[in-house]
């Protein structure tokens, strides 16, 4: 090997630096020169021996990565790219959640003033967290869906029982992985979300002493309070990254060992299509399936950018209050189905029941020997997926509090209106249209159209949850049903919304809402004013023009 | 194959634009979250002050109307004005420098808050001190009484009255007194709440009957005229605690009297003198 | 022994030392396991120091009030304890219509209204406990007064304790998920009261309904 003097003498200063320069990139890149690259880059036949496949025999970040996939997988379908873009995601929130630990302290003295800090402080802040917090939802969809995938393709048989099994552990993590993080904010909805999940561990069908040792250990004190926040911390920022990490590596190392499943019909059970791919059926790592990888994080990451900044806002709500619980609880949306269940059955046997599923779904591969993966030759499988989605879709929605948690109607109208924790439609109107008067649902304000709508979702939910016992009877112009014995409404009932200035920039917003026993015309059966305050900075215009919010 | 590196570099160049255009209005938006904030935290404090303050405060922190939070029935604010100019206005108001405050006018209303003040009927509001608050409780309220002051509140005339020593150096500036508007504001000021009215046999609740207070009032204290024990007793109920109460042994120091008769009838101090004439006769 | 062969069916026949040390080896492996998972949960279960709201208080005989007399303050411990006794009923302590049997014996209320969570106080002239956020009242062991508050006061869990100050000689007894009061043994030098183990109270009738003057 000359050396760079003896290499300028030679050919000249430009000429050695070209040299080394190619020396180096080929270092680099463990294999593959700029000649190289370029040919790659160009489409043209690689020259022999294939300097594209060194990078994977001879580099680090290349060695687990497969130099060459067979033809058929590398469509949307099958894959439809999933395993991919879950491990991106991982990465996304990996990064997103490193800047935003920046700012972040685990103390519930200061975590939630470091929320407003990171919203109203850090530039780019709010996109930060959005992102993170819409990557979040998003990994859990993604990753559903690829094990919705590898269940259809029938991918998770003979010899991949042991990659569905790790992958079934990677699908647990990363919902204790949402699930940590949604405590970090510290606000009411992320308090009490978990106290009603964790209250869930005390009803384990366990003996006493352990359920209450366990429910210790997770809350790290009588209550969620401080040692709870920190210990879940650590779990959502080293633990479960670490294990998801491991298992991680576990499972993509049998994927690659096994080879990617070909669509079902192209492969008989046992067939080890990772070694066997014919020349002619290759499409190799460099450069074709890196430029279709990197192409499908770029439109994730355009999707994932553009939705935190203009579609979905993460929700901060008051200061988490450890004794005043408001109504409407929610669980996010991807645990929803748990809550549905548990309003149908017995805590105990649910509690009991979740781990059962989970322990089923990671067995399942070795008891589903079936011989074909073909889509015919699984009908009951796939009947039976199918009847399994509706059920969880059922249960999602019975998890919402829509379903069957309804408080007294007078309080339903007041917190639609003027609810606890959130925007509203009354909420929303910008501070100058929040007029001072006394206003009945319905009621049009000339020059007013935030107003006006605001008062028309008023009587819509009067309408709701009113009847009457005079037919013909209106409230804002919508004509209320009978009254019946035993539903849930407020007989002819008598309401108005009104607006008052409380201090400089501050109104007072009132939902007034009284109806008369129709049996005892003396006392009031529903009598509720329930008080709001409105500040004209509070923003909630802003935080309404987000899809996820209900305005 | 060239389609896919075309999509790819446009996916990026529309995020590049949309960072772009992020970072652009970046510190508009931080400053309306910045403001946000604070409307919020106000809007907070106001439920709280409207739960734990307006009923010794007033509903308008004027101490003017205050109602009980269980029963709804109005009752006699106990406690000093806030939405009040010597208060509030300026960095360093006329009443931190009359506590000899030092520090901030946001540290002067939270720490008063956090630690109510021994020796009144202010309670320890912060958790810190085995109060019922948390410190972003306690931060709220602050500052939902510091939004109290506007322009119109500071540029108004501060009033406030030089109450003389002795009962007679009151008379001698105030000579007429109107027992039956004294009456009147027997009622307003909420001293019939614990009082009673004397001549209407409303019996006294929870302070002492002022029935004969002309003649038992010159008992009270060693060398002090009936008109000089009611005089001093409004204006600094805790000096001289009464024998009894409807309900036993009367409470205190600290009387449970309101102490802020001198700030309220600073505004027009004819008003005690009507009241001194309904009470004692003269 | 370094020629025996490495045929596991010979191996059947006798184990080396090496082998066998090998196992013992892995077997101790497994115990230190065992004993770090154990060590591990204990570590992990939050403890409450003795005299930290959580944990355990001590107190004296002479911390107790007297029989139906105003209760006693332990604001350290978020607890007042009460010493009651309804065949000598007073201002303070009485038993309702609706309570089958007498109350008597110690108990350890919470501090905090089950209304809303705001610390009330006892009112000496009113002989029972006011919540001055929103009015809820209770009587002297707990049972509400007047609304708003939703149930009794919660109890936490009290021990008599004997003059080795470890010996249990009596303890609070649980009688449809709530602690009752209990008389103390006649031996009882201390009282134990454990903050980490609190009961909540139930929802019982007011009690101004029998007097007839609710607000």
């Amino acid at each position: 090997m000359a050396t760079f003097i003896d290499q300028i003498r030679e050919m000249g200063v430009k000429q050695a630096v070209i040299t080394k320069s190619d020396e180096a990139v080929e270092r680099l890149t463990a294999g593959m020169n700029v000649g190289d690259i370029r040919a790659a880059l160009r489409g043209d036949e690689p020259r022999r021996p294939n300097p594209r496949l060194r990078p994977h025999a001879d580099g680090f970040w290349l060695h687990i990565r497969p130099s060459f996939y067979h033809n058929e997988i590398t469509r949307v379908y099958p894959t439809f790219h999933l395993g991919w873009l879950s491990t991106f995601m991982f990465v996304w929130e990996t990064i997103t959640g490193i800047f935003l630990m920046i700012f972040y302290t685990p103390s519930p003295l200061i975590a939630y003033s470091n929320m407003w800090n990171i919203l109203s402080n850090v530039p780019l802040g709010q996109l930060m967290r959005n992102m993170h917090r819409l990557g979040a939802e998003v990994m859990v969809l993604v990753v559903a869906l690829h094990m919705l995938r590898t269940f259809i393709t029938g991918s998770y048989k003979k010899p991949r029982q042991f990659t569905w099994a790790t992958g079934m552990i990677l699908l647990v993590l990363t919902l204790l992985l949402s699930f940590s993080g949604y405590l970090l904010p510290w606000d009411q909805l992320a308090y009490w979300a978990l106290t009603v999940f964790l209250s869930g561990a005390e009803a384990a069908p366990a003996p006493a002493v352990v359920n209450q040792n366990i429910l210790l250990i997770l809350q790290g004190g009588p209550s969620l309070g401080a040692g709870g926040l920190l210990r879940w911390y650590l779990l959502h920022v080293l633990l479960m990254p670490l294990l998801l990490g491991i298992f991680f590596f576990v499972h993509y190392y049998k994927v690659v060992l096994h080879g990617f499943s070909l669509p079902p019909g192209r492969e008989e059970i046992g067939e080890d299509t990772a070694k066997r791919v014919p020349k002619n059926e290759r499409t190799y790592f460099i450069p074709d399936i890196l430029t279709s990888e990197v192409m499908w994080v770029s439109l994730l990451s355009l999707f994932l950018v553009a939705g935190a900044l203009w579609f979905w806002d993460a929700p901060l709500e008051h200061h988490a209050d450890p004794v005043v619980t408001p109504l409407h609880v929610v669980a996010p949306w991807y645990l929803s189905w748990s809550q549905g269940w548990l309003k149908l059955a017995d805590k105990t046997l649910v509690v009991g029941f979740i781990p059962a599923l989970m322990v089923a779904f990671i067995v399942m591969p070795y008891f589903e020997v079936g011989k074909s993966r073909r889509y015919a030759d699984r009908r009951v499988g796939l009947s039976i997926s199918m009847l399994f989605i509706a059920f969880m879709l059922v249960s999602n929605w019975m998890g919402t509090p829509r379903f069957r948690v309804q408080s007294s109607p007078d309080l339903e109208v007041a917190t639609k209106l003027l609810p606890q924790e959130g925007v509203s439609p009354i909420l929303g109107i910008p501070p100058d249209y929040l007029w001072e008067g006394e206003y009945l649902p319905g009621e049009p304000v000339p020059d007013n159209p935030h107003l006006t709508y605001g008062l028309e979702v008023f009587a819509d939910q009067m309408a709701r949850h009113s009847c009457t016992n005079y037919p013909g009877t209106t409230i804002g112009g919508i004509t209320l049903v009978a009254c019946q014995d035993g539903d849930n409404r407020m007989p002819d009932p008598y309401a108005t919304f009104s607006i008052v200035e409380a201090q400089q920039d501050l109104m007072r917003l009132t939902v007034h809402i009284e109806a008369l026993d129709p049996e005892n015309p003396d006392e009031y059966l529903y009598s509720l004013d329930w008080v709001s305050y409105r500040h004209a900075d509070s923003n909630y215009e802003e935080e309404c023009s987000f899809i996820n919010k209900s305005c | 194959m060239q389609v896919k590196v075309a999509i790819g570099t446009i996916a990026l160049m529309i995020t590049m634009v949309i960072f772009g255009y992020s970072a652009l209005r970046e510190p508009t938006r931080l400053d309306q979250f910045t403001r946000a904030e604070l409307g919020r935290s106000i809007e907070t404090g106001a439920t709280l002050f409207a739960s734990n303050c307006s009923n010794c405060h007033g509903v308008s922190g004027k101490a003017e109307e205050c109602y009980d939070l269980a029963t709804g029935e109005q009752i006699g604010c106990q406690g000093l004005p806030l939405n009040y100019q010597p208060l509030l206005c300026g960095d360093t108001s006329d009443r931190m420098v009359a506590m000899n405050w030092q520090g901030t006018k946001q540290a002067f209303i939270q720490s008063t808050i956090s630690s109510g003040r021994p020796g009144t009927v202010m309670p320890t509001w912060s958790e810190e001190f085995g109060g019922p608050m948390r410190p972003d409780q306690v931060r709220n309220l602050a500052n939902f009484v510091l939004n109290w002051e506007t322009e119109e509140l500071c540029s108004g005339p501060v009033i406030t009255f030089e109450w003389p020593e002795t009962v007679e150096d009151f008379i001698a500036q105030f000579p007429e007194g109107d027992a039956a508007n004294g009456k009147a504001l027997f009622v307003t000021y909420g001293c019939s709440g614990c009082h009673g009215v004397p001549d209407e046999g409303v019996a006294a609740a929870v302070g002492p009957d002022l029935s004969n207070i002309a003649v038992t009032g010159a008992t009270r204290v060693e060398g002090q005229t009936a008109e000089q024990y009611v005089y001093h007793s409004v204006l600094y109920p805790s000096d001289f605690i009464a024998p009894d109460c409807p309900t036993g042994p009367c409470s205190g120091p600290p009387s449970a009297m309101p102490a802020n008769f001198p700030l309220r009838m600073a505004t027009n101090p004819q008003d005690l003198r009507d009241i001194l004439t309904y009470l004692l006769g003269n | 022994m370094a020629d025996v062969a490495v045929d596991a069916s010979v191996a059947g026949n006798g184990i080396t030392r090496r082998e066998f040390l090998y196992y013992i080896w892995g077997a101790s492996m497994v115990l230190l396991t065992a004993q770090a998972a154990g060590v591990l949960i204990w570590f992990l279960i939050p403890r409450f120091r003795e005299g930290e709201f959580g944990g355990n208080f001590l107190k004296t005989l002479a911390d107790l009030p007297d029989v139906n007399a105003a209760p006693a303050n332990f604001a350290d411990g978020r607890f007042w304890l009460v010493n009651l006794d309804t065949n000598q009923p007073n201002a303070r302590m009485y038993q309702a219509p609706d309570e089958p049997e007498p109350i008597v014996g110690v108990a350890a209320i919470y501090k905090v209204c089950t209304h809303l969570g705001c610390i009330y106080a006892w009112t000496n002239s009113n002989d029972r406990f006011e919540c001055p956020c929103h009015g809820s009242k209770y009587r002297l062991d707990g049972r509400r007064i007047e609304s708003p508050a939703p149930r009794t006061l919660d109890r936490f869990k009290v021990y008599a304790v004997a003059e080795d100050k470890t010996t249990v000689l009596a303890e609070s007894p649980l009688v449809d998920n709530f602690y009752q009061p209990f008389p103390l043994p006649a031996d009882t030098a201390f009282i134990r009261v454990d903050t980490g183990d609190r009961k909540q109270g139930p929802s019982m009738p007011l009690l101004c309904d029998f007097a007839g003057n609710c607000p």
